[in-house]
Formats: structure tokens, C-alpha cells, sequence
């Protein structure tokens, strides 16, 4: 699988680091909030997929590699392993370069009550939600193929966040009415890393990372198993 | 002699489109065509062999192995050139080479960097600054770097200019030499096959309607031509398919002596594949 994910690296090199270099540049300017560089590193990373799997379109390649020896499941599963990748550069991004030369060169953010990027709060909803979000895509892709997979995962994508953003609205209607929704969304999670404690939390998160990507990846099995070229 | 491929029985259908039953083999050290039409389905039937498609009954063995339960160890064995070579646009060959000579066990550095020269493809140039002929000469290139035993080419010859058609068609022939490999060539081109081809088989709307050795077809079928006692419709039945015009009747028979007893004075010219196809295909009867 690590060959698969290889030749899609290979074919996205430079386009990948673009949007790297040019996330990175911007995010640095003190006037973007954590939770702006958190969503930009997220969809950067679906960004990435989505580069990915229009290569592979645009050139028309995917036959070759179903003519190579390996199975199609092998192909569905080195897609998550770029998944995986590229959720953990956005991470190495968000966390790595911008939260860590942010804090060395002292880069002022808008607080809102947010504990700052490089806390597990931030690490708890920047991974969740983009492997929710890529697992989400990941079906779509599979079943129905780049043009219309990329527009019925947008249209589904758009409907999850809505219906996110209102669930909390209803939940925590008091805090929303008195702070900002990015203030609340990190005052919440960190209301749930005080209630279950840091190492249930963390293992919370890294099980809202896996187990979306598990169904996904089955989904995506049976659906691309199904496809015809 | 032991089938490099053999499919039996193969079925598979789309919407105004069927293929029936489709069968046939090639066997080790030898060139099949698989000519016929545009949508006669020869480009399915490779599909199918790739597991690109699936279908819907019938079995394919590449040497004695199932395609769809021994998969992997049917494709390391198979080289495969598409008619528009599609690879990543952007990416020197030799990068494009070392992402898929990995995947293949018996994958041959030397051998591919000699094919390279041989074909005077310069490793540092993009796939996408090649012309048609050139990405044809690096997915032959590929696909014979690995020492794959079926070569499978999906109207390899479309679109190259005549210089280069009858290279790939010499290469095609030097592949075979080992008595061990096999090739399946799919062409709407017939002359190639009069080339290069040992089996023809002759696709029409899905079917299979002539699966033989090429010199069998040639010393088996003959255009006859001659007046209007080609009609006779006790002696028709010798024909496979009438053609009538101002100047004549034509048919195609299949059965050169005993046609030759029936009408001792029609003329006989040898019939071409192109011939073949075209009178089958036209279903041309007496009317």
C-alpha cells in the first residue's frame, strides 16, 4: 500500500507543498484566529485527497494501477493510508510550524476564550473533525467516482456541518448568546476534557478519529469492489 | 499446445449491448487479434480480463489461473498497453517507471533502460511532453520490463504513423520468439493482423463469430464472384454472406472446395480478414 500512496504523492508533490507553503505563510499574520488555522489545516488536507483523486482523473491513470498486481481493496486501503498522511501533515502543519513559530516569534491571536492552538483542545477537534470529513469523502469518492463524488460529498459535508453547528446552538444556547461560536466550541470541549480527565479525553478523540475512518474504509471497500472502468 | 488465455462462456451486458458466450484461447507462443468494429466489444472483453469490468458469467484463465481468484498473480503475469497510454502527465519517465517497477517482482532495470534507448526515450522527459507514438513506445516499455508472459494491447496501433505501427508489430513478434509468451491484440486495423497475427478472432456485436488460425482462414475463405447464380437458393447455403451490385454478385464462403464444385464458374479471390469482417458484419444476404 505504501507504493500506492507513494505514486499519488509523487503525482500531487508540488501542488501539496504549494498549498502547504502557502497556508503556512499565511497563517503566521497575527490576525488569523486558532480556529481559522485549525479549519484551514483541515481542509488542506482534504484539499490534498481532493488534488489527489483529480490527478488521477484528469489523467485518466486509474486503469493502469487496476492493471497492476494488487487487489482493489489494497487500492481503497492505500487511499485512507494518504488519508492518514495527509491528516497527520496538517496536524505536523497546525501544530508543528504554525502553533510552534507562532509561539516562538510570540504571533498575537484573537483569543475568544480559546486555550491557544498548541493545546489538547485544539489537537482534540483539529483530528476528529477532519478524519470525520475525510471519511465522509472517502465513500463518496469510491461510489460514484471524482465529479460527482467530490459535489455529493460538498452537498454532504455542508448538511453535517449545519446540522453540527445547530445541534450545539440548541445545546448550549446561553453560551452562544453570550460568546462567539468559535468560544464556545473550545469552551465545550474543554468542559469535556475537565468531566472525563485528560487520558479518557484524549482516548475519546483518538476514537473519533478511528472509528469513522473504520467505517469508512469498509463502505468504501464494498462500493469500489463494486465499480466498473 | 497450452493456452496462455482461455475464456469460455463469457457473458456480460450493458445497456444495448451484450456480449454472447464469448469464447476462445491463445495459446503460449502465439499472436492473437482480436479484431472486429468499433463496439463489437473488444475492448470489454480486455476488461474483463483485467477485472476492470465484471462479469456476469463464463471464465477466464491466464495459464490455467482464475483472473478473479488468483487476480494478482494474473496481473503480475500480464503486460498491458492501453490505446491512449494514460500515466501521470507531470513526472519524468524514469520517475513514472520507478513508481510502477515496484509493484513487479521480476521487474528488469536493464532490460527497461535498453527498451528506453531502443526507443530513444529520454528518461528525464515529462509523460506529458511525449508525442502519441512516444507514450506508446514507454507503455510497451513498461508493460515489457517485467517479463510479463500475456501481453495485452487495446488498439495499440491506432493513431501511430506507419513507421512506428510496423515496429510495434515487428516488437510484437520478437515477444512470442521463447515459445513460452502470448499476445492478445485488440484492432479495428486489419492489415496489422495479415502482419503479424497466428489466431484471429472475429468480433461481431458481442459475439464471436470466427476464431481461427490465420492461415486456416486463408486457405479456408474466398470472395466469390460471379452473376446472379450466386443467388441460386439450393447452393446459397455455402455462403456465409451474399453482396449484390450493378456489376455482380459477391459472397464469402467458408468452404473453398465444395463451393469451387458448385459454381465452377465463379472466380475466387482469397479473402482478406477485412473482407471477412466486412461482409459479416454488413450481414449481407440475398435478398
Amino acid at each position: 500500500m505504501l507504493k500506492l500512496v507513494g505514486k499519488d504523492l509523487l503525482a500531487a508533490r508540488w501542488i501539496l507543498l504549494c498549498g502547504a507553503a502557502v497556508l503556512s505563510l499565511y497563517s503566521l499574520q497575527p490576525f488569523f484566529s486558532a480556529g481559522f488555522i485549525l479549519a484551514a489545516g483541515g481542509a488542506l488536507a482534504l484539499a490534498g485527497q481532493a488534488t489527489v483523486f483529480f490527478l488521477e482523473d484528469r489523467n485518466k491513470t486509474e486503469i493502469l494501477y487496476l492493471s497492476l498486481p494488487v487487489s482493489r481493496a489494497s487500492i481503497v486501503g492505500a487511499r485512507y493510508l494518504l488519508g492518514a498522511v495527509l491528516l497527520a501533515a496538517g496536524g505536523a502543519m497546525v501544530f508543528g510550524i504554525i502553533g510552534w513559530a507562532g509561539a516562538l516569534m510570540h504571533v498575537p491571536r484573537p483569543a475568544g476564550g480559546f486555550p491557544g492552538l498548541l493545546s489538547i483542545e485544539a489537537a482534540a477537534l483539529f483530528f476528529p473533525l477532519t478524519a470525520f470529513f475525510l471519511s465522509l469523502y472517502l465513500p463518496f469518492y469510491h461510489r460514484f467516482g471524482f465529479g460527482r463524488g467530490t459535489l455529493l460529498f460538498t452537498a454532504a459535508g455542508v448538511l453535517c456541518a449545519a446540522l453540527g453547528a445547530a445541534g450545539l446552538k440548541a445545546a448550549l444556547s446561553d453560551a452562544f448568546a453570550s460568546g462567539g461560536g468559535e468560544a464556545v466550541i473550545f469552551g465545550a470541549v474543554r468542559v469535556l476534557r475537565l468531566s472525563l480527565g485528560t487520558p479518557l479525553f484524549v482516548l475519546a478523540a483518538a476514537a473519533a478519529v478511528f472509528i469513522p475512518f473504520l467505517v469508512s474504509l469498509f463502505l468504501s471497500t464494498r462500493f469500489y469492489a463494486r465499480r466498473e472502468f | 499446445m497450452a493456452a496462455a488465455l482461455e475464456i469460455s462462456g463469457l457473458r456480460k451486458s450493458y445497456k444495448g449491448f451484450a456480449l454472447k458466450d464469448v469464447s476462445f484461447a491463445v495459446p503460449e507462443g502465439s499472436i492473437m487479434g482480436l479484431v472486429g468494429p468499433n463496439g463489437a466489444g473488444k475492448t470489454t472483453i480486455v476488461k474483463l480480463i483485467l477485472n476492470l469490468v465484471r462479469r456476469q458469467a463464463g471464465a477466464i484463465k491466464v495459464f490455467g489461473l482464475d483472473n478473479l481468484a488468483d487476480e494478482k498473480a494474473v496481473k503480475n503475469r500480464i503486460g498491458f498497453v492501453h490505446e491512449t497510454p494514460a500515466l501521470v502527465e507531470d513526472v519524468p519517465l524514469r520517475d513514472i517507471a520507478s513508481v510502477v517497477a515496484p509493484f513487479y517482482p521480476c521487474w528488469n532495470p536493464a532490460l527497461f533502460q535498453a527498451m528506453l534507448r531502443e526507443f530513444e526515450l529520454p528518461a528525464g522527459k515529462k509523460f506529458k511532453a511525449l508525442s502519441h507514438g512516444m507514450k506508446m513506445k514507454f507503455s510497451l516499455a513498461l508493460a515489457l520490463s517485467h517479463d510479463a508472459d500475456l501481453l495485452i494491447l487495446d488498439e495499440p496501433t491506432s493513431g501511430l504513423d506507419p513507421v512506428f505501427r510496423r515496429e510495434l508489430l515487428d516488437r510484437l513478434a520478437g515477444v512470442i520468439q521463447d515459445g513460452r509468451k502470448a499476445v492478445l491484440f485488440s484492432t479495428h486495423v486489419t492489415s496489422d493482423l495479415e502482419r503479424t497475427a497466428d489466431y484471429v478472432t472475429l468480433l461481431l456485436d458481442g459475439e464471436v463469430v470466427l476464431s481461427a488460425p490465420r492461415d486456416d482462414i486463408r486457405d479456408k475463405w474466398a470472395v466469390v464472384k460471379g452473376g446472379p447464380e450466386l443467388l441460386d437458393p439450393v447452393r446459397c447455403p455455402l455462403f456465409r454472406a451474399v453482396r449484390e451490385s450493378p456489376y455482380g454478385v459477391e459472397a464469402l464462403t467458408g468452404d473453398i472446395p465444395a463451393s469451387r464444385a458448385a459454381f465452377p464458374s465463379a472466380v475466387f479471390d482469397r479473402a482478406s480478414i477485412e473482407d471477412i469482417m466486412v461482409f459479416l458484419h454488413s450481414g449481407a444476404s440475398h435478398d
